[in-house]
């Protein structure tokens, strides 16, 4: 009788040990597309976040917080697209503005902004960056990137990523993202 | 002496089954949610004797329906897709199943050429946890892990589901020995209808050429298809989105051409596929819908059949039998996903989202 609950003790052991950090299933796993972003969806924490935001119109948009007050705050956008996912509960969703447009995906039934991009030069970053800006320009507001292949520059600060087009010293796109396994 | 070996035998044996039993009960079941997670164990309970192996991401079990290959040509086949299937899942789920079969035609959609490195773990999983053991799995294991994950997780998937003992519901207790089928030879059917309104423009790339490590697979993929003399047939089905480049087919177009491989892209032969997305998708043309993946089927079926001479085995007496049970079980269930949108407005049952609720003409 020892030796049965002395291998079952074990075997509880060795099955605690695995990958507890991690969400505990392959299928829910699915519908958290992220466990840092959890932690960082309290509205009222956003407008002091670290990272990159965008702003237009005195709405900031920071990466991986709830969408649905900064969504409202921007207005109707000009159409807008819903993408279920291949197989996960819940819709990545794109809304067009003109000149930008904001990206969401779902977790646990909330939308979190994934990605903002900029599309042409009515809008800028709040470093004064928009597209047709030199590449000078670019390393003066942000310093040295932290990679450029093919032209990509790429900027990390908290959870969230810059990133630029530059090709011929001149900026050719500017988009936000969030720094979300999987997106 | 001989008394205390069998005891310690015994131990270790209730050891093992306490583990498996938990193992089974633990590991998410897929069946009333996220469906896709059962596909690639459904081939292994399939007959294995098809002309015809599709290989691929969701655009190909939610577009070709191999019932209406059967129907139309006589054409015997399975779709071996998962949920974000990357190329070198899709490399190791075809030399796995070369093992139990070989087909004439391997038709895989090139979508996932578009992914150089592992994306997330919780795709990795749809693909790679019902895998049967072999060194295919191990191989493909090891080349989809994303950094954080344990090689070890995957072989003894308890230690990645143990904790998920707070979550258990009676779908774990009910299916954990025996699941229903929710394919038709990998086919995923869905009859409602949610019309594209908008097609997104596709997001500037700094650089649009695919990674060095898909085209490695692709590689092996064309190499093992030739020592095995089977056709292998490049498609990129006909989803609106995600955004297909121009420089994405432009590659592809000429890698066939390199390889003396065929090419489709179905997305631009819309048209005359008789594709109507106002009709023929349910999410806005992510995927097709029944009415539409039997479109595509029909189309598909006259090149396999005229161009690729796959043969007409309708005249096969226990082939036919078997396909007539396949048939019927797919019209059972277009009749209850009809029902089920009639009554509910949504497929409640079949994995759809409440927003999803216009109805198939």
């Amino acid at each position: 009788m020892k030796r049965f609950v002395v291998i079952i003790a074990v075997m509880l052991l060795l099955v605690g040990c695995g990958n507890t950090d991690k969400d505990d299933q392959g299928d829910n796993a699915g519908n958290n597309n992220s466990q840092e972003s959890n932690d960082n969806q309290d509205d009222s924490a956003d407008a002091d976040k670290e990272g990159y935001k965008f702003t237009i119109n005195d709405v900031t948009v920071p990466m991986n917080v709830k969408a649905d007050s900064i969504l409202e705050a921007l207005g109707e956008p000009l159409e807008s697209f819903e993408a279920p996912s291949c197989a996960f509960q819940g819709m990545d969703k794109i809304y067009n503005y003109g000149s930008y447009e904001v990206n969401t995906y779902p977790n646990e039934g909330t939308d979190i902004i994934s990605a903002v991009d900029l599309k042409d030069d009515t809008v800028a970053t709040e470093e004064g960056i928009y597209i047709g800006s030199t590449l000078a320009e670019v390393i003066e507001a942000y310093g040295e990137a932290e990679s450029s292949e093919n032209g990509l520059y790429t900027y990390t600060l908290g959870d969230s990523k810059l990133t630029l087009i530059i090709k011929n010293d001149v900026v050719e796109a500017i988009t936000y993202l969030a720094v979300v396994e999987g997106l | 002496m001989k008394k205390k070996i069998l005891i310690n035998i015994a131990a270790v044996c209730f050891a093992v089954l306490i583990l498996f039993l938990l193992q089974e009960l633990f590991m998410p079941k897929y069946v009333s949610e996220i469906r896709e997670g059962s596909l690639i164990e459904e081939y292994y309970d399939d007959e294995k004797d098809n002309d015809v192996i599709f290989i691929g991401d969701c655009e190909v079990y939610e577009n070709f329906s191999p019932i209406t290959l059967w129907e139309k040509y006589g054409i015997t086949s399975f779709i071996r897709g998962s949920a974000q299937q990357l190329i070198w899942q899709s490399y190791y789920l075809l030399e796995e199943t070369l093992k139990y079969e070989k087909p004439e035609v391997v038709v895989f959609n090139v979508l996932s050429m578009k992914y150089d490195v592992p994306q997330k773990e919780a795709y990795n999983r749809l693909t790679l946890d019902k895998m049967k053991l072999s060194m295919s799995k191990i191989n493909d294991i090891t080349a989809s892990m994303m950094e954080d994950e344990s090689f070890i997780s995957y072989i003894f998937p308890l230690l990645r589901y143990h904790s998920r003992w707070s979550e258990l519901t009676w779908d774990d207790f009910k299916y954990m020995f025996h699941k229903p089928k929710i394919s038709h030879n990998g086919f995923l059917m869905r009859v409602d209808v949610k019309p594209v309104t908008v097609i997104p423009e596709g997001r500037k790339l700094a650089d649009y050429q695919f990674g060095q490590n898909s085209y490695d697979y692709l590689d092996k993929m064309t190499k093992l298809c030739k020592e095995n003399d089977i056709e292998l047939i490049l498609i990129k089905a006909p989803s609106t989105y995600p955004y297909w480049y121009d420089e994405w087919d432009a590659q592809m177009v000429q890698y066939a051409e390199e390889n003396n491989l065929a090419y489709y892209n179905f997305l631009e032969m819309s048209s005359e596929i008789g594709i109507d997305f106002n009709t023929d998708t349910y999410d806005a043309g992510l995927h097709l819908n029944l009415s539409g993946a039997e479109k595509m089927s029909n189309y598909f079926g006259k090149i396999l059949s005229e161009e690729f001479k796959v043969p007409d085995r309708r005249n096969e007496l226990d082939t036919s039998m078997v396909w007539e049970k396949k048939a019927d079980y797919y019209y059972t269930m277009k009749e209850d996903q009809l029902r089920e949108l009639a009554e509910y407005g949504y497929l409640k049952s079949y994995g759809a989202l409440v927003q999803n609720n216009d109805t198939e003409d």
